[in-house]
């Protein structure tokens, strides 16, 4: 029997993960990623809850398996079509090519929550409302905040815009935001050490190793306020600050506040832009089934075809590439069952 | 016929919403609460609850600069020490009683 061929469709950690998990002995892999560096989403990130690790450093680790001549990869290619017959996986791609593989791993990623639907928190209206990801990217200096700010800075950060909202039809939680936010107000802290930097979360969600400890740090070493109450209403003042109303809810009285930044901890959302995305089994919640069969039914249109990391959900970098890992296994099961 | 309401049908409210933003005057051992998290263990297991004594919103009183409602909010507390006993946080609660009411003392 000839050495079968897996493709791997998306090069974030999930991708990188399953190309890392497979053999190059047993199966030779073509990697596809629709940018020209790998890495995802990851790639805009500047540091990694809860341990602070610089994201470009996880990526290097993530990538390490992908120098291996048994592992080709196309940058900068998008696969566009995708289909099984005569148990062969045939994908075509953006440059016009053909492949025919054994088997496939899609790891489409998540796409971030559009912060211009929640009109109400100001974002693309007021120039000092900014989202999480693009406070990474000020972070990593790949883009300028546009204003500066003052000596001691009020921040406010805003969790679960585009989560745990029927308004928007994201019922389900992001998991991540709640540390994410969390790590940016020290991240913030820590560059403006004046600042007075205030959260508003309806729940704290602090559900991995080490998050819990930071929350407490951030109350005890950063002095970071939080807030239980969602922030209703955001407008701008004649001095071009913010001003932002809310719920003390604990307290059951009302909250103000003049503000010179403005975080919106923006969830995930399945890729629908994604040109194979419907050929991709989805949930209740718009996200992919689960492949491995553990926690839902298997309900796989095309044989052959599995997928792995955020496109099945929220998670981490480090769970989408251990899923990956997971999913690559699954795979060289699944052609390991054929090939009897 | 002595209120304003009883005697005009209608009374003004004073302004409920907190500045968050505002310097506020505040007690200087912040350290002493920050880490609360509202948990309630305290509250809960008060001796005195019934006579209005309500540690967790003192200390949410406090950290958003209502030094003067926390105050009220403990100022039947018997020093006990269950909250103490059940905070998760470790918080000396009686320390905090002990501040608020020094600075009773030094305000009065």
């Amino acid at each position: 029997m000839n050495k079968p061929t897996i493709a791997i469709i998306g090069g974030g950690p999930a991708g990188l993960g399953a190309a890392a998990a497979i053999d190059t002995d047993i199966a030779n892999v073509l990697l596809f990623d629709r940018n020209a560096q790998l890495g995802g989403h990851l790639t805009d990130w500047h540091q990694l809850n809860p341990t602070f690790t610089p994201a470009n450093k996880t990526i290097d680790y993530m990538s390490a398996g992908t120098q291996n001549d048994n592992i080709i990869v196309f940058q900068n290619t998008t696969v566009e079509q995708l289909y099984n017959e005569n148990d062969q996986i045939t994908l075509k791609t953006s440059d016009n090519n053909t492949y025919q593989v054994d088997s496939a791993i899609f790891a489409g990623g998540y796409n971030t929550f559009d912060a211009h639907q929640k009109e109400e928190l100001g974002y693309g209206i007021y120039k000092r409302v900014i989202t999480s990801a693009d406070l990474e990217k000020v972070m990593n200096n790949a883009q300028q905040l546009g204003f500066e700010l003052q000596q001691a800075p009020n921040i406010g950060i805003v969790h679960c815009v585009g989560s745990r909202d029927v308004k928007c039809g994201n019922r389900y939680c992001s998991r991540i935001c709640c540390m994410v936010g969390v790590k940016q107000a020290i991240e913030l802290k820590q560059k403006y050490p004046n600042a007075n930097v205030s959260c508003f979360y309806m729940d704290l969600r602090m559900n991995g190793r080490g998050y819990e400890e930071l929350y407490l740090r951030a109350q005890q070493e950063f002095g970071i306020k939080f807030i239980r109450g969602r922030v209703s209403e955001v407008s701008e003042n004649h001095n071009k600050l913010l001003q932002l109303k809310a719920e003390d809810t604990l307290l059951g009285r009302p909250i103000r506040g003049t503000f010179d930044l403005l975080v919106l901890l923006v969830g995930m959302e399945p890729p629908i832009d994604n040109p194979l995305w419907a050929t991709i089994s989805k949930g209740n919640d718009g996200f992919a089934l689960e492949t491995l069969g553990l926690n839902a039914p298997i309900n796989n249109k095309i044989p052959g075809l599995f997928w792995a990391g955020t496109c099945k959900g929220p998670s981490t970098s480090a769970d989408a590439y251990r899923d990956g890992q997971h999913t690559a296994i699954e795979s060289l099961r699944y052609i390991k069952s054929k090939s009897k | 016929m002595n209120t304003i309401e009883e005697r005009f049908g209608f009374a003004l409210f004073g302004q409920r919403d907190i500045d968050i933003t505002k310097q506020t005057p505040q007690l200087p051992s912040a350290d002493l609460w920050q880490t609360c998290m509202q948990c309630g263990s305290c509250s809960a297991t008060c001796t005195a609850s019934a006579a209005k004594t309500d540690l967790r919103k003192a200390i949410l009183q406090l950290q958003r600069g209502l030094v003067q409602q926390a105050q009220a909010s403990v100022k039947n507390c018997l020093f006990c020490g269950k909250c103490a006993y059940v905070c998760p946080r470790g918080i000396s609660t009686r320390h905090i009683v002990a501040t608020i009411n020094q600075h009773i003392v030094k305000t009065a």
